[in-house]
């Protein structure tokens, strides 16, 4: 490594103003043109920068350079026009492929033509070579490529609390970016149900919105699309809130508050009872209101059933056999048309008396995890308790 | 399909004698029976599959169902203290089995097996 000095000067807000290399180079950055030792290196243009062709004579005119990014926003391809008549003839400038951390794949399309402009490099940002410092200056913090880090703390640690303060897009630099060095930004395609305002991940790559019907929205998420998670859930969150808790008059329903006091919603509320902190209060919330809107469908079930039940217990097959007939590898409740089913991996074990019963409400054909035909399934012990949804 | 032929590859799998134990408490069940049915209905529908059918497979259920009924019943009227299987009459077995196929309250029945059903293939005296 060189020896020397890098200094580098910013602005109140952070922006930063001038980069000086020991006694050798000084950057200047001025908005969008870039000067190093006083001489015009670029400025931007919306699809990459515009160089001039000589920086002592402006007159020689400019070349416009256009980058390809890649999802993640790496700038991947250079090229410019190098024609002088109407008919474009366009050259390649420089080609950059890197790791997935961002450190540069070497010893290949290492041709450059002209200048090579690290000001865009991995993630949009400016790498810095002088003196052999190879490290990407992010917003915040400066990132060292090769061992996937930053090299100073994080400024929001505190909301990456299951991370080192070091980590670089939870170490996860494929579905996240961080070119500000103070969090990570999820580059996946949302799917927004315009019926519901439901939201789901598509881990694809790309970075956008895409507005389906009810249809297409429950296809997507048979097709193994993740469940939005609380990041960026809040909007529709409160608004599920809203719909999902109340009344048409704005009242909390009875039935809710009912099953909210007596059911394992309380998880929810224990986590909310834990924290302090806006962020994980809305992570809490959300976590209760998805047991809640799960919950909710498989209530009626659940009240139906214990009208048939003794008190406090449902009706399983084993405990009142007479309430039931069988189908096939099911049984059915014969006053609510109820289906159950016995776990199958109780029955791996023959001596094992920790028998678990799944129901399902009538006219589901999808025994998943979780019935999306009709309704949540309720699961009940051995004993008649209801465990979960 | 005869009951017979399902009755007898399902009957030698029950015990013979069932306690009562607990019937106070548990009201609408037999500890002892649920632990059989339970046993039977591992070995029928999931650790031996492959030699049973769906007939055999509900007719486990009914045999359950039967003699939760009938020692029930009889625990009512005369606080017995055990129940032999064979008390039951074979009728009683073949009642509760084809009722299972028939539709009932919100069940709207098992109509593919109960076409294929024929009852006894002798008269039961």
């Amino acid at each position: 490594m060189s020896s020397g000095n890098i200094s580098y000067i910013y602005d109140a807000t952070g922006v930063k103003l001038k980069k000086m290399v020991s006694t050798i180079t000084t950057t200047n950055y001025a908005g969008n043109y870039v000067y190093e030792n006083d001489a015009l290196q670029f400025f931007n243009q919306p699809e990459g920068y515009v160089e001039p062709i000589n920086a002592s004579d402006y007159n020689q005119g400019f070349n416009y350079v256009y980058q390809y990014k890649d999802h993640l926003g790496n700038i991947r391809l250079s090229y410019k026009n190098i024609s002088l008549t109407s008919t474009p003839s366009l050259q390649i400038v420089e080609e950059n492929n890197y790791y997935p951390f961002g450190l540069k794949h070497k010893g290949y399309n290492n041709v450059i033509v002209g200048t090579e402009n690290n000001h865009f490099t991995y993630v949009g940002q400016e790498l810095n070579e002088s003196l052999d410092y190879n490290m990407l200056e992010m917003d915040w913090r400066h990132y060292d490529p090769a061992i996937g880090r930053f090299v100073g703390i994080d400024a929001l640690a505190e909301n990456y609390y299951s991370h080192t303060p070091y980590h670089y897009s939870k170490n996860n630099p494929i579905m996240y970016s961080d070119p500000t060095g103070l969090y990570a930004e999820a580059i996946t395609t949302w799917v927004h149900n315009t019926e519901t305002d439901e939201m789901l991940w598509v881990d694809d790559g790309y970075n956008f919105t895409l507005d389906v019907s009810n249809d297409e929205f429950n296809q997507i998420r048979e097709s193994g699309a993740i469940e939005s998670g609380t990041s960026a859930y809040n909007r529709w969150f409160w608004k599920a809130v809203w719909e999902d808790l109340t009344t048409s008059d704005g009242t909390i329903s009875d039935d809710v508050t009912q099953f909210m006091i007596t059911d394992e919603v309380e998880d929810g509320l224990e986590m909310i009872d834990g924290v302090s902190d806006g962020q994980y209060l809305t992570a809490g919330l959300t976590l209760m209101l998805r047991k809640v809107q799960k919950a909710k469908k498989g209530y009626n079930l659940i009240k139906k059933l214990f009208k048939h039940g003794k008190k406090s217990k449902l009706p399983t097959p084993d405990l009142n056999p007479d309430q039931f007939k069988k189908v096939g590898d099911k049984l059915v409740h014969k006053k609510t048309g109820a289906i159950y089913s016995k776990s199958k991996t109780s029955h791996r074990n023959i001596d094992n008396a920790g028998d678990q019963w799944k129901a399902w409400p009538k006219g589901t054909t999808d025994f998943g995890s979780t019935s999306k035909k009709t309704g949540t399934r309720v699961s009940i012990d051995g004993d008649g308790n209801v465990i979960g949804n | 399909m005869y009951f017979e032929d399902i009755y007898n590859k399902i009957r030698p799998l029950w015990k013979d004698s069932f306690s009562l134990k607990n019937l106070n408490e548990t009201e609408t069940y037999v500890e002892d029976i649920k632990q059989e049915y339970n046993r039977i209905e591992a070995i029928v529908d999931f650790a031996d599959r492959k030699n049973y059918t769906e007939w055999e497979s509900m007719l486990v259920f009914t045999m359950y169902q039967t003699l939760t009924a009938f020692t029930i019943g009889k625990w009512n009227k005369e606080k017995v203290k055990s129940i032999n299987i064979n008390d039951i009459p074979i009728t009683l077995f073949e009642e509760y089995f084809r009722k299972n196929m028939e539709p009932e309250d919100e069940f709207e029945g098992n109509e593919e097996y109960l076409k294929q059903y024929k009852g006894f293939r002798k008269e039961v005296i």
